[in-house]
């Protein structure tokens, strides 16, 4: 008997196995609130850390009493800091998303995020950016297991559609955000603005980058020969291409291009970038792509 | 370059339906895609990259339009003119016998390289240009008129056969002279092997025709590719010896390289010995064979080469032996010194009529005569007899009549003299050849008549000292020496292609020559019973009938040396202008090329087709960059699709 998921966003395996993973920001950017993101030495936890020698001033209750009898010295110990981290995720909803399943596995992903952030007691929030001129679905921070439902059922609910670039998403949810932490991108950051400018926000705001970019397999491989008109899903341009197979080449350097810009963008802003492909299960990306690459552990 | 249709350049407006359907036609398939992000930076990188991919991305166009100029200019018929300024051009085909020639067994002869060349030449012929097509052999024959239609011409150039005879050009040049009277004529072209009769006292061998050319000759040379080597006989007599002996000589000739054939003598049909003969090239040779016939027989000399010949016409030589007889002389009872000189002769029998020797004093019609104190009609008016004494003064020595004679010492008491103005020019403008002459006028005159000579003594010998000369004899005996050369009775020789002289036959009347390939030809003989007018054009054995029944056999034979040898002149010596012979690699005719066009335009249809129905390349990695070919190591899409 096959047991019923709990989403129809993933299996229950994957909801289990994110439960038990962490985000791993390589820097800390945490919030004065306490949480259960281990960030560093002198936190409050159960967690040792470290020792370092006792100066006026200090609570005595982090001495170390046995080390104190035996060397005669006071040496206070140190535990893990312990503090909450923001999660957030923006989602490009728009229509160039409505691709081939990369609208579905960006919410999968999302979803992963969300619940890992929520494993980890952190305060993990969403926006969903579609139609231009209109505010984004925003999912309010909410941490601890119990608003998983909430989560899950916000990210299955989602609708795709709108015109709205990516840069002008993650600017929307800035202006809605508070906190620091982690931004996780899920787009395809086919854009013709600069979303440059938009991670320099973001950073500036204490978040840290995970960007995702989800392209679909004709947009990796375009398997076109003949003269063909393009038109653009979102804007519905026409573009008339012909000599398909001398341009090929062109493609590929083009998109290659645009994801090393985009990962020096993220890793100059201290994030992370990974290109990923709709067609592949979000269980490998998660096991295969972001624990493999350090994103989680 | 000229164009024999440019009326057909409005087809050229059919490019305009061609590049309307094009671009209807170029409804391209619209494709939905997420974002033309990617595409548009594909576009500008790849206008900076690819100036040209503008004419690449309408490279059917263009290709279409390429075949459509193809199509165009073919309609057009365009040409390269190959000289000639004028519309008519005379063409003078060399069909001696020396065209037959190979250049290996089996190969075509030079009639047939002229033959392909004036067939592509037809076929080129361009609008408007006239061909008038001359076979030049002995005489000329006129195969077509000017004409432009390429069906008459083809005609006429298949109608070109070789004829076994030496060439003549003058025939043909005259020819073409007078039909300048129908056409504007600027150019003749003439094809020959270069097998012409050269000027012996030119030691670069210069071909040499006694014309006056009014328009410029181009000279075509057939040429070979390497000398060829050919065996021929090229002359062939027999001499009586004896009552009942004839010794036949041959000569043979090698040229072009080394021959080896073996000479058959076959007499009556039968052979009677075979000789093995090399010869090195360049070398003629005379053979000597004494045969024992005393009836009349027919021998047959051939060559059977024992390696590559490359004429076969110059192999075989004819000769008919007639039967032995004693020579028939008729004397006119009023000359009793002539009868009593020839009553000396030896073999000879005197008859009444069908002499073989007239010896008159009335008009002559054997084969050979002699008249006697007669002034022809046709000098009547000329000479006249004056009396008083008078010498000989002067000769000619090497006439067969006079051999030997010496009339230096005759004395004449009557003799013939110019009458007012006239003068010996007058003699030989009324057919005569003076061949002895006082200081007055001419003692003897000679009129050759087709197979009839007659010896004309314009003077009365029994009023001179001829009769008691000693020379008296001797010349009657040349005169049967004449009479028994000219009845073939001492000596034969092979019988050349041509019209044969008259020939003696018992009876007036229709006779029938058979040649060798069957066709006949009727002809008559006269009341003095001579057959004018035969015929020979093929080599081979000749029957004359009458009334079904053979009345006289020969054969025909090439007997020639310059056809022979087949090493033709490249240069003409004419009257007034020597010409060479054209080897550059000028266009024989006006050159068409509209199949130049129709081939380049199948090609840029192929190409066209190719280039639409190319097969797809296989789909390049999305980790590949261009021009370095270099994977895209740790490219995140590369990894993703791992």
């Amino acid at each position: 008997m096959t047991p019923t998921n709990l989403t129809p966003l993933f299996p229950n395996t994957l909801l289990a196995r994110a439960e038990r993973l962490r985000l791993m920001p390589h820097r800390r950017r945490t919030n004065r609130t306490q949480g259960e993101h281990h960030h560093g030495k002198g936190g409050t936890s159960t967690e040792f850390s470290d020792y370092r020698d006792y100066v006026a001033g200090d609570d005595v209750r982090f001495i170390d009493w046995n080390i104190f009898s035996r060397l005669n010295e006071p040496y206070l110990k140190l535990y893990q800091h312990e503090e909450e981290m923001r999660v957030v995720c923006i989602v490009d909803a728009s229509d160039s998303m409505n691709f081939e399943g990369k609208f579905d596995l960006a919410k999968q992903l999302a979803a992963v995020f969300s619940t890992i952030a929520l494993a980890s007691r952190e305060k993990a929030s969403a926006y969903v950016c579609g139609p231009e001129g209109q505010p984004p679905i925003a999912m309010q921070p909410c941490t601890g297991r119990a608003s998983r439902s909430r989560v899950l059922k916000f990210y299955e609910n989602l609708e795709v559609g709108g015109t709205m670039p990516m840069e002008r998403a993650i600017d929307e949810a800035l202006r809605r955000h508070t906190g620091k932490g982690i931004a996780v991108l899920l787009s395809d950051f086919l854009t013709f603005g600069s979303v440059e400018a938009s991670l320099n926000r973001l950073h500036a705001s204490g978040l840290e980058p995970f960007a995702i970019q989800v392209l679909s397999p004709s947009e990796i491989d375009p398997d076109v020969e003949e003269d063909v008109r393009f038109i653009d899903a979102e804007l519905q341009h026409s573009l008339d291409v012909s000599a398909m197979k001398d341009l090929m080449a062109l493609y590929h350097e083009q998109r290659w291009n645009l994801e090393q810009r985009l990962a020096a963008a993220c890793r100059q802003r201290g994030g992370r970038f990974v290109s990923v492909s709709s067609d592949e299960p979000v269980e490998r990306v998660v096991v295969e792509r972001l624990i493999r690459e350090g994103w989680l552990r | 370059m000229n164009f024999t249709a440019p009326w057909a350049g409005l087809l050229a407006l059919a490019a305009i339906p061609i590049v309307v359907v094009y671009f209807l036609k170029l409804r391209r398939p619209r494709r939905t895609v997420p974002s033309l992000v990617l595409w548009q930076k594909v576009l500008e990188d790849q206008r900076v990259n690819s100036p040209f991919q503008r004419f690449r991305r309408n490279l059917l166009l263009w290709l279409q339009l390429a075949l459509l100029a193809c199509v165009v200019l073919a309609c057009m018929q365009p040409f390269v003119s190959g000289g000639g300024g004028s519309d008519a051009l005379p063409i003078i085909v060399d069909v001696s016998a020396s065209m037959a020639a190979r250049q290996s067994d089996g190969g075509p002869t030079r009639l047939d390289r002229v033959k392909e060349e004036l067939l592509e030449l037809v076929d080129d012929l361009p609008g408007g240009k006239r061909v008038a097509i001359v076979a030049a052999g002995a005489r000329a024959t006129q195969m077509s008129d000017f004409t432009a239609d390429r069906n008459v011409l083809r005609q006429a150039v298949d109608r070109l056969a070789v004829e076994p005879v030496e060439t003549d050009l003058t025939p043909a040049l005259r020819l073409a002279d007078g039909m300048t009277q129908s056409a504007t004529i600027s150019e003749l072209r003439l094809y020959s092997d270069g097998n012409l009769p050269t000027d012996p006292n030119s030691p670069d061998g210069i071909a040499v025709i006694p014309f006056d050319l009014p328009f410029a000759v181009d000279f075509r040379q057939v040429e070979d590719e390497e000398p060829i080597a050919n065996l021929g006989i090229i002359e062939a007599s027999a001499t009586r010896s004896g009552e009942s002996k004839w010794e036949v000589f041959i000569r043979v000739s090698a040229s072009g390289g080394p021959g080896r054939a073996d000479v058959v003598i076959m007499q009556d049909g039968e052979e009677l010995r075979r000789d093995p003969l090399v010869l090195e090239a360049g070398v003629t040779q005379r053979l000597a064979f004494t045969l024992g016939s005393s009836s009349a027989s027919t021998i047959v000399l051939k060559l059977e080469p024992k390696q590559f010949d490359a004429l076969d016409l110059d192999n075989r030589v004819r000769l008919d032996l007639p039967a032995a007889r004693p020579l028939a002389v008729q004397v006119a009872d009023s000359l009793p010194a002539f009868r009593f000189a020839a009553d000396g002769l030896v073999n000879r029998r005197f008859v009444d009529t069908a002499a073989d020797l007239l010896i008159t004093d009335a008009e002559g019609t054997a084969p050979v005569n002699l008249v006697i104190g007669t002034v022809p009609e046709g000098l009547a008016e000329f000479i006249e007899m004056t009396a008083g004494h008078n010498d000989v003064v002067d000769w000619q020595r090497s006439d067969p009549l006079l051999r030997h004679v010496q009339l230096s010492d005759v004395q004449f008491v009557e003799h013939p003299s110019y009458k007012d103005s006239a003068s010996r020019q007058d003699i030989e403008e009324a057919g005569y050849r003076v061949v002895a002459e006082t200081a007055n006028g001419p003692l003897i005159v000679r009129r050759e008549q087709g197979r009839q000579v007659d010896y004309v003594f314009l003077f009365d010998p029994d009023r001179s000292t001829l009769p008691f000369r000693i020379g008296f004899p001797v010349m009657i005996a040349n005169a049967a020496d004449i009479a028994t050369s000219r009845a073939e009775l001492s000596d034969v020789r092979g019988v050349t292609a041509g019209v044969l002289p008259p020939l003696g036959v018992d009876r007036a009347g229709e006779y029938e020559v058979v040649r060798p390939s069957g066709k006949t030809q009727t002809v008559r003989a006269d009341g003095r019973r001579l057959l004018r007018g035969v015929v020979v054009d093929e080599l081979g054995d000749y029957v004359i009938r009458r009334d079904g029944t053979d009345v006289r056999q020969f054969g025909a034979s090439l007997l020639s040396t310059i056809e022979s040898q087949l090493a033709g002149v490249d240069e003409v010596r004419f009257s007034d202008v020597t010409v060479e012979a054209n080897d550059n690699a000028a266009p024989s005719s006006d050159q068409s090329l509209w199949r130049l066009l129709a081939a380049i335009g199948l090609a840029v249809l192929v190409f066209e087709w190719w280039y639409a129905h190319r097969p797809a390349l296989p789909s390049s990695s999305g980790g590949r960059r261009q021009n370095t070919g270099q994977p895209l190591q740790g490219s995140p899409s590369s990894l993703s699709r791992s």
